[in-house]
């Protein structure tokens, strides 16, 4: 039976629409006037991220840090790599490179600032734990695909990116003999455990681990020829801090398509977790000290151009700052 | 066996740091044999879980930077089964507790599981089911986590010297989290457990104790701590509803005398277990209130908002 009154309008709460339609859910919030977020953030505005360091009493340094609710806590703790039985002596030996990224670096030597010598022998452990509880999508037991990936770029951006640790800091000499030789080393586990996970990890997993290595103080080491091995300093005023390269930050953007009428793209700084499962095109810049850019990532869509790009490397140097001032402020 | 889904040490593997002549004086207990520690006990730290709470219990010893008991517990549920599960007339609970890689003393925990955590885990879930109304949750599930961030030491086997009660401080911390998570996630409880731990120590010698003949009697401790200095001779933990009066958990350790009267060392050990959970039972009361009001104010903020939404409509 036809009617000549109009159907009524369907309507939902909010809640339910950003369930059944999560992109139109976004999008109707991006088309308002002015641009607003569902978070209630402005698209080109990050969350305000705090830093404590040293809250661990069994880790060599740590860091909690929290950007919304997104927390995480970073332990770094030193232990020692004996060279003494016999492995690496012989100058020139067969290294067996461990990391399957290590294929397209390899094994250079000197020249490479040291990442052959942190890579060939693990000197830098980074791990990212995401099976704490701290979402509903992980679970304890094996990493998942995710907490591998990011894994490894927070690996990377250590070793590669950024340079941060250098390998003389980490050697232990037998400085009574003539001839100054390396005997052991410092391993550098670094756990980063995510308490609360809401969007963009990798952002504040690696400030945590920035905050976290500024904060490590390892005991002084020195080689005991008589009992031959390695032999710890408890004296706590002879700790000493890491020598560490030039601080770099990470921003994280996700960038939606077809706001406008004209199929306008809105970049998204500071994604949360409802934004990172709707926007696949993300773009991630790492700027190091002096607002030059370390390393730019970009995949999952072409909407975002030469000036999205120029216009995300412009907020990245502005989180550079925030975040800078804040890792200063915390370790005086 | 290596991990190839993380990244790992050196093949050779690492030691710990070796210091030199470390002089190791047991500390002298400084703090009254029934003096409880405070308690920091906070909810809703972690917002993607259904309920969370975070625990933090400083450590004794005077001097600074000394080690503190930190936990943190969230709650996922009721949720449903996989279509896989059979079906369960009743909510199924399962609690996983793991301590962080950097959370334990000397040597650098692994990642995978172990037969420690295990066993935690099991007696949490024991300690917590007694208290959820899981009739009310057919063929749901509730998940419990727990990570322990740090924490005091004293997980190391028992010698001669006696008991370590490193882990039953954990334990009885992570029954008191966990429940607190519980309550914030809102499911359905007929009461809250709260966790206690006591231990029967050697009286220390230059004890002011002027009756002779209890010179040589244990001496009942509350809420002991690896770095009280004590030597334990045995302890117990509790998991105890202080609502109903049950005990829902109970561990003991060490060589327990059974005797008739008021010598007997299990009911000594348990009551004193029970008067430091009944304590603890307050601090979880309060963190529970104090999310229940939190929670009221947000909802009626939110009517109020609902409110002036429909005033501007109608305008």
């Amino acid at each position: 039976m036809a009617s000549s009154t109009t159907p009524p309008v369907l309507s939902f709460p909010p809640q339910t629409f950003q369930k059944l339609s999560p992109s139109s859910y976004l999008l109707r919030h991006l088309q308002s006037t002015p641009p607003i977020r569902p978070s209630g953030r402005s698209p080109n505005v990050f969350r305000e991220p705090t830093i404590h360091t040293n809250s661990l009493s069994h880790a060599h340094g740590s860091a909690v840090v929290r950007t919304g609710d997104t927390a995480v806590v970073c332990g770094v703790r030193g232990e020692i790599l004996s060279l003494t039985n016999g492995e690496g002596k012989a100058k020139g030996g067969v290294v067996v490179l461990r990391s399957s990224e290590d294929n397209d670096e390899g094994f250079v030597g000197e020249e490479d600032g040291g990442e052959g010598e942190l890579r060939a022998r693990s000197l830098i452990v980074t791990n990212l734990e995401l099976g704490t509880g701290c979402s509903r999508d992980y679970h304890p037991g094996p990493p998942s695909d995710f907490a591998q990936t990011t894994t490894s770029r927070l690996h990377r951006l250590l070793l590669s990116t950024t340079s941060l640790i250098s390998p003389e800091s980490l050697r232990i000499s037998d400085t009574h003999a003539t001839e100054i030789e390396t005997k052991a080393y410092w391993v550098l586990y670094i756990d980063i455990l995510c308490i609360s996970l809401d969007g963009n990890i990798l952002d504040t997993a690696w400030a945590s681990v920035i905050a976290a290595l500024r904060s490590t103080r390892l005991p002084r080491a020195y080689w005991d020829a008589d009992l031959e091995a390695v032999v710890c300093d408890p004296d706590l005023a002879k700790y000493t801090g890491l020598q560490l390269g030039q601080l770099a930050f990470t921003a994280s953007f996700a960038v939606i398509s077809g706001v406008g009428d004209d199929g306008k793209s809105v970049i998204l700084s500071d994604p949360d977790e409802f934004e990172e499962s709707v926007c696949e095109e993300s773009v991630m810049v790492c700027i190091k000290e002096g607002g030059k850019i370390a390393r730019i990532e970009k995949g999952g869509g072409l909407a975002c151009g030469m000036e999205g790009l120029g216009e995300c490397v412009h907020r990245a140097r502005n989180r550079f700052d925030v975040w800078e001032r804040l890792v200063k402020s915390a370790l005086v | 066996m290596t991990d190839r889904r993380r990244i790992n040490g050196p093949s050779e593997g690492t030691t710990p740091p070796v210091f030199a002549s470390a002089v190791v004086t047991k500390p002298t207990p400084t703090r009254a044999p029934d003096s409880l520690r405070k308690i920091f006990l906070k909810t809703s730290l972690t917002p993607p879980a259904t309920g969370s709470a975070f625990l933090e219990l400083p450590s004794p010893a005077p001097y600074p930077n000394s080690s503190t008991l930190k936990i943190t517990a969230s709650v996922y549920g009721p949720r449903p089964l996989p279509s896989s599960a059979a079906f369960s007339p009743h909510a199924r609970l399962t609690a996983e507790l793991k301590f962080a890689p950097f959370s334990t003393p000397h040597k650098r925990r692994g990642y995978v599981r172990d037969a420690v955590e295990r066993d935690l885990s099991v007696q949490l879930q024991n300690a917590l089911v007694k208290s959820i109304k899981t009739g009310a949750y057919p063929k749901s599930g509730i998940d419990v986590f727990i990570t322990v961030l740090d924490c005091e030491g004293g997980l190391d086997g028992d010698d001669d010297e006696g008991v370590e009660v490193g882990l039953m401080g954990v334990l009885a911390g992570a029954i008191t989290c966990a429940s607190a998570a519980v309550a914030d996630a809102g499911i359905e409880c007929v009461d809250l457990v709260s966790g206690g731990v006591a231990a029967l120590v050697k009286r220390p010698q230059n004890s002011d104790a002027m009756d002779t003949d209890g010179m040589n009697a244990p001496m009942l401790v509350l809420d002991p701590s690896p770095a009280d200095g004590y030597q334990i001779l045995s302890a117990a933990v509790v998991g105890y509803m202080a609502g109903r009066e049950e005990v829902t958990l109970l561990w003991t350790k060490g060589s327990v005398g059974i005797l008739d009267g008021e010598e007997d060392e299990l009911d000594l050990l348990m009551d004193g277990a029970i008067m430091t959970a009944t304590a603890v039972r307050l601090v979880l009361n309060e963190a529970v209130k104090e999310r229940m009001l939190l929670g009221l104010a947000r909802s009626k903020g939110k009517l109020k908002e609902d409110g002036g939404g429909d005033v501007a409509m109608s305008s």
